[in-house]
């Protein structure tokens, strides 16, 4: 009985360290914004001038010469602004309580609490939250 | 019991299914860079390069990066061959110290003389005109995991490395290595270190322009080793100098036109056992059919002192086992020792002062010591002979029936 005890322990151990997967890359740029993409069919390919990575389901494009690294990460750690605004096309915030965006209709939005569980877009309370919109990934405050 | 197995396994399987792998395709080489060991990747120079676990890649040679949940196995570099094409991959930890050119089907790595670990060199797939080609200054493991592989032009296996090389045959596994006619290779499969076989799986060799198998140092087959079969060749079977020593598996060689085991001395007369032979367990089989040639050939002495060998002596002028010094055969405890041989040849060049040579089961130049295990043999060739020895011979046990006496 101990014996199977101990293994028990040990496979929450392993599933522990199986917590620790790295599901997402992060491309950084040198202005500090980054997006994560999920790693599974992830691929990456340089032409004109630009990294283009795309998994099935998500997408981005860099200029390689605005790149500073790309990392693994547990979360979709992607840093667009700490406002809330982003890019010139797309937008979005939090305000109150209630995600804000101009991304085009039937555009995936999901929004995760920092302990990676996925949360629902209109009753967010105060902290921070990621945001994948389209495959690029935002950290946002709510107030 | 069955539970704690059961719940082991499921966490084995959790961790592999853990593993996150980033692939950095180049060409034909694929450098393998786990997740888990990767910090940051920085790009430089305005995005034409970046660099990850010490191995900098230009963007503009970089085909593609992949990403996917395999494991990868550290320091290995593995090849596999598909008609005339070898796609390469190798592991990030130590793909910096490996210089690897590929072209088609041919395949060559030079290890830096700073690598200071053993790399797994894993080949598999077919190709009938590629090769592979290694060399470095630390011992390697070589996996041949049923692969086929012909060179036209040169040796299909080629392994200048002088230090231990491990030969795995993974248990299950053939591999089928051959060269081409008219070329300048020492043999199919060479290895110019000491050679240690391992593994269950099975190889066969031939060699077309000279041996089929040559190796500059000592060649061990182990006590859990597999089958070698020498299909052919143009001069030796197995061309083995320092020693040759096996303790187990099966070797078969036919179709050869030179010696089918033939073990010379080194450079180094201070070597360890230099132009010995030592038969430990295991079977042997020898097929002794061109003229003027021998079973198993040694410039030293032979041990005989366990497994089973049977020798077909045909050849005009052969010798089932040509000793240069003396010949010991016994039975190490718990071991078996049989000797079995046909011997059918007769002489070559009768009546040449320089070049006769007459047919013998054994012949030793040096002396003699039977002490155990049994010998037997069948000699119908003119003239031939079961035993010859130039020394002493000296008898403690065992049962020799050689027929005629």
């Amino acid at each position: 009985m101990k014996h199977i005890l101990l293994t028990c322990l040990g496979l929450l151990f392993g599933l522990g360290l199986q917590a620790q997967s790295y599901d997402y890359l992060t491309l950084r740029t040198l202005n500090g914004d980054e997006t994560s993409l999920g790693i599974d069919n992830l691929r990456i390919t340089f032409a004109d001038g630009k990294l283009n990575a795309d998994n099935g389901r998500e997408s981005a494009s860099v200029l390689l010469a605005d790149m500073s690294c790309m990392f693994f990460s547990l979360q979709p750690t992607g840093i667009g602004s700490q406002a809330g605004l982003t890019d010139a096309s797309l937008q979005v915030r939090i305000v109150g309580g209630r995600l804000i965006t101009n991304a085009p209709a039937g555009s995936s939005i999901r929004v995760y609490g920092v302990d990676g569980r996925q949360v629902s877009t209109t009753r967010l309370t105060a902290g921070t939250y990621l945001v994948n919109i389209n495959g690029r990934t935002f950290k946002l405050l709510a107030k | 019991m069955k539970l704690k197995l059961f719940l082991i396994g499921v966490l084995c399987t959790v961790l592999t299914a853990s593993a996150q792998t980033m692939k950095v395709v180049q060409g034909q080489v694929t450098t393998l860079v786990p997740s888990a060991s990767v910090g940051d990747i920085w790009f430089a120079e305005g995005g034409e390069t970046f660099t990850v676990q010490n191995n900098s890649f230009s963007t503009a040679t970089v085909s593609e990066i992949l990403f996917d949940r395999s494991e990868v196995q550290p320091a290995t570099l593995s090849v596999n061959y598909q008609d005339g094409l070898a796609q390469v991959t190798v592991s990030a930890d130590i793909a910096p110290q490996l210089a690897i050119r590929v072209q088609g089907a041919h395949v060559s790595v030079l290890a830096a003389a700073d690598l200071q670990q053993e790399v797994n060199y894993v080949l598999s797939g077919s190709s009938a005109n590629g090769s592979f080609w290694m060399d470095g200054e630390y011992k390697a493991t070589l996996t041949l995991d049923n692969l086929t592989l012909t060179n036209p032009d040169s040796s299909a296996v080629c392994i200048e490395n002088g230090k231990r090389i491990a030969v795995v045959l993974p248990a299950g596994t053939t591999t089928t290595l051959a060269d081409g006619t008219g070329g300048a290779q020492k043999a199919c499969f060479f290895i110019n270190g000491h050679a240690e076989f391992q593994g269950a799986g099975t190889l066969n060799l031939s060699g077309m322009t000279k041996h089929a198998y040559a190796s500059d140092e000592y060649t061990l087959l182990t006590a859990d080793f597999g089958q070698l079969n020498i299909l052919q060749a143009v001069s030796d079977g197995m061309h083995v100098e320092q020693y040759f020593q096996m303790d187990g598996g099966t070797v078969n060689i036919a179709g050869t036109q030179g010696d089918c085991i033939d073990v010379s001395v080194t450079k180094d007369a201070t070597d360890e056992f230099n132009g010995q032979a030592f038969v430990n367990g295991g079977s042997l089989s020898l097929s002794v059919t061109a003229d003027d040639v021998k079973g198993l050939k040694t410039e030293s002495n032979l041990t005989v002192s366990g497994g089973s060998i049977y020798a077909l002596v045909s050849g005009l002028g052969t010798k089932g086992f040509s000793v240069g010094t003396d010949l010991l055969i016994n039975q190490a405890s718990g071991q078996t020792t049989s000797i079995s041989m046909d011997v059918t040849g007769t002489t070559y060049m009768p009546g040449d002062a320089v070049l006769e040579s007459k047919c013998r089961g054994i012949k030793v130049k040096g002396n003699y010591i039977f002490d155990g295990g049994n010998i037997s043999m069948n000699v119908t060739g003119k003239k031939a002979k079961g035993i010859s020895c130039d020394g002493t011979y000296t008898y403690k046990s065992g049962t020799t029936n050689v027929i005629p006496e």
